[in-house]
């Protein structure tokens, strides 16, 4: 059974247009008709190129913002159309740790009180406040003496650790982590990603993990889904999919990765960087890939691929699978 | 003449905040080879930027000051020249490329007013009627497409990569004989970060000019450098080959860092190694080796002599730890 479960979900954005426009402006697809489902005590990852929608789709999940159309159902209930008030026992368990941890926190409040928020949000008793507080300092590494500084006082890896104490306070069972470690060090990322899978193990939580870097994905999810201009081209068990990438723009992904052993940048992903990309058309309604793909023919401009399903959870958007 | 196209040797650069004496760059000493990609990596706030920027004497003048070593540059010491002689240097010899592209644009002016102040500045031979023409040709140097539409451009009208390749094409213009790449992929997409490197990578074997390329990504600088100076709090702790490095790392904190690489073998679930402890501030750094307190293989000695730099015998490798005494420093 899912924990969370995406059906078509849609986000048009309105280009603002100007007073004395009387054009109907059109509308930015950042995301369109994706389906997702997110397993109980498991990782999903979440890659794509910036702007490609995974913040967006991240915000949709939270509820931060609503969808154009299509359903999200959290534990078997269709939770697009609840009012805030009728929501708010479920945003309980679903939080989101942001990318930049100089702009998550508040500068003015100390980490005290940063992670003392959710909690008065959701009423806890105060006397109760106090040892939560300091049992969550302890869940994500950090020690108390760090209770009455503030966010500037603190390193980067130190910030997102208090990002994570935040999104756990609430007992969360989904966390979305919008680019959690896109922004710490080497030494420090590995701390972060190691704390994230000690918490996921102790705790069953469940994981929607965006990132552009291919390894750390890699590395911490059980399955993973790779974005491409608003939509979804391929999904499967992350093995599966970085092993035997099918879709074109997932092999060129991968090709483009940068390693230490793999030196002298491999000829193979040549063949992908010769294509121009421009911008898409709103009518468009061929495959999104269509203007960057090697092997894009005709049928790719006129129609859009449907997800076709290859093995047992390994789906790909795209006429041409060899 | 030697095959070294610019030498640091023992270069300090101090900051001066309050009463305090911060040295942001302490003893950094390194080479870059003619023809040849040099990768300096660390982490942020270690002083990869500061001793780039102390390369150029383009230094905050307010707080910010070297106070000692070597900058040689074809045999030339560049802390030495007065002002005309070093604004001659930079720019034409030595360019420069800067962290964020977008930012380095200048937003009101299109791409051809900016690049045709560097054109009329380190260009002389071409003349104005030819400057434009010019200019195209350097676009389309570096990959951009349609060059003859985008020169009338503004910078926010260019996506990402091309911001950066227009930086690079501007960089170009003087036909410098080094590069400095200060984290030039960063802000980059994947597959847009491959293509730059493909392109730096290019231009140097086509233009046969040198590269200090600053990353804190280990992988990214292995994809095209020579040699890579690996940086910690401020000083070079180990220099050597990038083959070399890979295969006998010496340096805990290098053989720290490329234990933590995801590598792309790397399969999920298994726990991934870690260097302990934080990075140390630039105004708070231990006595003795600064990489001390998080260090594995740490003995007395190390808590209170800061370790000379020693060369072993597979040169050219430079390690800053104890652990080498019996090299020769």
């Amino acid at each position: 059974m899912a924990l969370l479960e995406l059906k078509d979900i849609t986000k048009f954005y309105d280009v603002e247009k100007g007073i004395f426009s009387r054009h109907s402006s059109p509308k930015i697809r950042a995301v369109e008709a994706v389906n997702l489902s997110l397993v109980p005590a498991k990782t999903m990852g979440l890659v794509g190129e910036s702007g490609c929608g995974k913040s967006t789709l991240a915000k949709l999940i939270v509820k931060l913002i609503a969808p154009t159309s299509g359903d999200i159902f959290f534990e078997n209930k269709n939770i697009t159309q609840l009012r805030e008030k009728e929501f708010r026992p479920l945003r309980k368990k679903i939080q989101i740790v942001f990318q930049d941890p100089y702009s998550s926190l508040s500068p003015r409040l100390k980490i005290e009180n940063i992670i003392a928020e959710p909690l008065k949000a959701f009423k806890t008793e105060r006397k109760k406040m106090a040892s939560r507080i300091r049992e969550l300092m302890e869940q994500v590494g950090l020690d108390e003496m760090y209770l009455a500084r503030f966010p500037h006082q603190l390193s980067g890896g130190q910030r997102q650790r208090v990002g994570i104490a935040r999104a756990l306070a609430t007992s969360a069972q989904l966390i979305v982590l919008d680019e959690a470690v896109s922004s710490l060090d080497l030494s420090t990322q590995a701390q972060v990603l190691n704390l994230l899978i000690n918490l996921q193990k102790k705790y069953k939580l469940t994981y929607l993990f965006i990132a552009h870097n291919l390894s750390v994905v890699r590395f911490i999810s059980d399955s993973v889904a790779i974005m491409y201009r608003g939509g979804i081209v391929e999904r499967g068990p992350t093995e599966i999919v970085y092993k035997n990438p099918l879709h074109p723009y997932t092999k060129k992904l991968l090709a483009s990765q940068p390693s230490l052993h793999k030196r002298n940048l491999s000829q193979n992903h040549k063949r992908y960087f010769n294509k121009p990309r421009t911008d898409i058309s709103e009518d468009f309604s061929g495959c999104r890939f269509y203007q960057s793909c090697p092997q894009a023919k005709q049928r790719c401009k006129n129609s859009k691929p449907a997800f076709k399903q290859v093995s047992t959870e390994h789906w790909v958007s795209c006429f041409y699978i060899d | 003449m030697t095959k070294k196209l610019l030498d640091v040797k023992n270069l300090r650069t101090c900051f001066y905040q309050d009463d305090k004496v911060i040295a942001a760059v302490d003893g950094v000493s390194f080479f870059v080879n003619k023809n040849s990609v040099v990768g300096l990596v660390g982490e942020s706030g270690c002083g990869k930027t500061m001793t780039a920027l102390s390369i150029t004497h383009l230094l905050p003048k307010l707080n910010c000051k070297i106070t000692g070593g070597v900058i040689k540059f074809k045999d030339q010491n560049l802390l030495g020249l007065d002002k005309e002689q070093l604004r001659s240097m930079r720019g034409k010899e030595i360019s420069y490329i800067f962290q964020e592209p977008s930012t380095c644009l200048n937003p009101v002016l299109t791409l051809e007013e900016q690049m045709q102040e560097v054109v009329s500045l380190h260009r002389q031979d071409i003349s104005r009627e030819d400057r434009r023409e010019f200019i195209i040709k350097q676009l389309k140097d570096v990959g951009i497409n349609m060059p003859g539409d985008k020169i009338d451009a503004y910078p926010h009208q260019l996506s990402g990569g091309e911001k950066q390749r227009v930086m690079i094409a501007m960089a170009m213009i003087p036909q410098p004989k080094l590069l400095i790449a200060d984290e030039p992929t960063t802000a980059l997409d994947v597959t847009i970060q491959a293509q730059i490197l493909r392109l730096l990578q290019n231009l140097k074997n086509k233009y046969g000019m040198s590269i200090l390329l600053i990353s804190h990504d280990l992988n990214v600088v292995g994809q095209v450098a020579d040699y890579i100076a690996v940086m910690y709090a401020g000083q070079i702790v180990e220099f050597s080959s990038v083959d070399s490095l890979i295969k006998h790392p010496n340096h805990p904190y290098t053989k720290g860092l490329l234990n933590c690489l995801l590598d792309q073998d790397i399969s999920s679930g298994s726990k991934l190694n870690v260097i302990e402890g934080e990075v140390p501030r630039a105004d708070s750094y231990p006595c003795g080796c600064r990489f001390h307190p998080r260090c594995p293989s740490v003995f007395d000695r190390c808590k209170k002599e800061m370790p000379p730099i020693f060369c072993l015998d597979h040169s050219p490798q430079e390690v800053r730890c104890w652990l080498y005494s019996n090299s020769k420093t």
